[in-house]
């Protein structure tokens, strides 16, 4: 085959290649040389909370109109990348989450940190991120809240989104009531609530 | 390498560039998650069902000379210095015709059963011995539901003007509410010496749903002579022609005192464990003497704390010249749980503008509360 014929069939299989790959991830191309010294690392994104590896946080059982409980989750960042954090949950039972008002508020322990789930010197963020009091990032039910991280609740708000830098940390007031509605009678749920770091 | 090969080479790189971005690639995002999982809840598989009661406040002081009295339903509590006496003597043999009767409040939500009913009561002759016995009847229909001791076998007797003599007597057809709250007991009475008796209390005691409460006779007919019908001037609105209306002891001052009210305690009827407590308090009160306006706003206590004040000496609740009892309606937010309302205290402050202490005194026809709850 002659040069230009070789340097066609070469394009020729590259653009198969990208064809065949489809959306997919793609390693780039990179070149280098290296010489002693040099380097590359990736960036790290890494979330955690004060739970302790403690599964409930909030639960009532066998309740009555009006019943509440409450407990407070400390949020911490240590990635080197910069991120943006989302809530979101994952919601079972048969139904009473229609029925269940779930307020999460954001905002800071002042003085020590007390055990999980504690809420002893909470002290809501001063803005008013959804019309409903200080520091509140949702007021609704808990079938309404987002159940991946595509819909998932931007912190502290989609309109002024924050990038979590490392030794970041927020403290999360979560609280449940009851609503009063006998269709809620005998019903249940589970709820998880995960706090998702991403760097782009 | 010749340029022709870095030429073609570079050309490589973009055409392979193009087709990726061209083919819509999705890159990975750096990501972690953090959070807990296992929050449980579940509801009563029965919510309850909404109730209702109804009561007068029986315990009433009146401050209205600056130092509390007892103006308290004679039959609420035993040893309280409040009695009822007859009006007239009773013969030396039992008549049909002679006897005390009180009637219970529509009090207690209906519907319920009642347990454990009890007839707690107390005598006394002026003088002489007085004997006793009783007919439980329907106070609606004045149907007879039981009769406890006889005229040949008293229940009780006393022969002591000074002692009262207790006189406990189960009640086994008081079986529900319904009955509780349309109970009448009729007290048939002899006096041998036929002077006038006293009683010091008459109550009926028991358990609905689990809770203790007392019913107060809160109205009285005695018949000792002229039958007459005494009410409980709390109780009911509009019933003046059955004494049922109360007058301050004292004439109020011109502006409101700290010191100077009423002060109307309520019975406790609300079962352990309700939910969804609410309250509306509706008083009754008008002017003793035409042309002089009285006002009044009051305060809310649950026992001792103070839970909420309506009305103020600025802008009371409301105010009125006339003789005719008005009725203000006033809800109680404040009152919200169990124990609030099964120790619920209301004070009244009140002021009257005549020149005249004498003729600043007021008149109270209704001074009841209404309690919703769910259990």
């Amino acid at each position: 085959m002659s040069r230009p014929g070789r340097i066609f069939a070469t394009m020729v299989a590259l653009s198969a290649l990208a064809v065949a790959g489809g959306p997919g991830t793609w390693a780039s191309f990179s070149a280098g040389t290296s010489t002693a010294g040099n380097r590359a690392t990736a960036g790290t994104v890494d979330i955690a909370d004060n739970d302790g590896g403690a599964t409930a946080m909030l639960s009532f059982s066998g309740a009555l109109p009006g019943a509440t409980d409450s407990g407070c989750i400390k949020v911490s960042y240590s990635g080197s990348l910069g991120s943006s954090v989302r809530l979101y949950g994952t919601t079972a039972g048969s139904g009473l989450d229609q029925y269940i008002d779930l307020k999460i508020t954001r905002g800071r322990f002042t003085g020590s940190d007390p055990s999980f789930d504690a809420c002893t010197g909470f002290e809501a963020d001063a803005a008013d991120y959804v019309g409903a009091g200080a520091g509140v990032m949702y007021s609704g039910t808990l079938q309404a809240f987002p159940d991946d991280y595509a819909n998932g609740l931007i912190d502290p708000h989609s309109t002024s989104p924050e990038s979590w830098s490392a030794g970041e940390s927020h403290v999360y007031k979560l609280e449940v009531t009851l609503r009063s509605d006998t269709a809620a009678q005998g019903k249940d749920a589970t709820q998880s609530f995960t706090w998702e770091a991403r760097n782009q | 390498m010749s340029r022709l090969h870095v030429l073609t080479l570079g050309a490589m790189v973009a055409l392979a560039i193009a087709l990726a971005t061209s083919g819509g690639v999705t890159w990975s995002a750096f990501s972690a998650t953090t959070g807990t999982s296992g929050s449980t809840f579940s509801a009563a598989s029965s919510f309850g069902t909404a109730r209702q009661v109804v009561t007068p406040a029986y315990n009433l002081r009146d401050a209205s000379s600056g130092t509390e009295s007892n103006a308290s339903l004679s039959a609420l509590l035993a040893g309280d210095g409040m009695e009822f006496k007859s009006a007239y003597g009773f013969p030396a043999d039992f008549s049909t015709a002679e006897y005390l009767q009180s009637d219970s409040f529509v009090s207690l939500p209906a519907g319920l059963a009642v347990a454990d009913a009890t007839h707690n009561y107390n005598f006394k002759p002026t003088s002489g011995t007085a004997c006793i016995y009783m007919e439980t009847r329907r106070a609606s229909t004045d149907a007879l539901l039981a009769t406890h001791g006889s005229a040949a076998n008293p229940l009780a007797c006393n022969s002591s003007a000074t002692s009262y003599t207790t006189v406990t007597t189960a009640l086994p057809e008081v079986t529900s509410t319904d009955i509780a709250n349309d109970l009448r007991v009729r007290t048939y009475m002899t006096n041998t010496a036929l002077t006038t008796n006293s009683v010091d209390i008459s109550t009926v005691t028991g358990t609905q749903d689990g809770t203790a409460f007392s019913l107060p006779s809160w109205t009285v007919t005695d018949t000792s002579q002229i039958a007459y019908t005494a009410n409980w001037a709390l109780g009911r609105s509009g019933d003046q022609s059955s004494y049922g209306d109360y007058l301050s002891a004292a004439g109020w001052d011109n502006a409101f005192a700290s010191t100077k009210y009423l002060k109307l305690g309520f019975p406790a009827y609300v079962p352990t464990g309700a939910t969804g407590v609410s309250a509306t308090f509706k008083h009754a009160y008008a002017s003793n003497t035409t042309g002089t306006t009285t006002c009044w706003y009051f305060e809310v206590y649950n026992g001792a704390t103070l839970l909420a004040t309506h009305g103020s000496a600025s802008a009371p609740v409301s105010c009125t010249s006339s003789t005719t009892p008005v009725t203000d309606t006033v809800a109680l937010p404040s009152v919200d749980t169990v124990a609030e309302a099964n120790n619920l205290t209301i004070k009244a402050y009140l002021k009257n503008d005549n020149s005249k202490l004498a003729s600043r005194k007021s008149r109270h026809d209704l001074g009841t509360v209404t309690i919703g709850y769910t259990n």
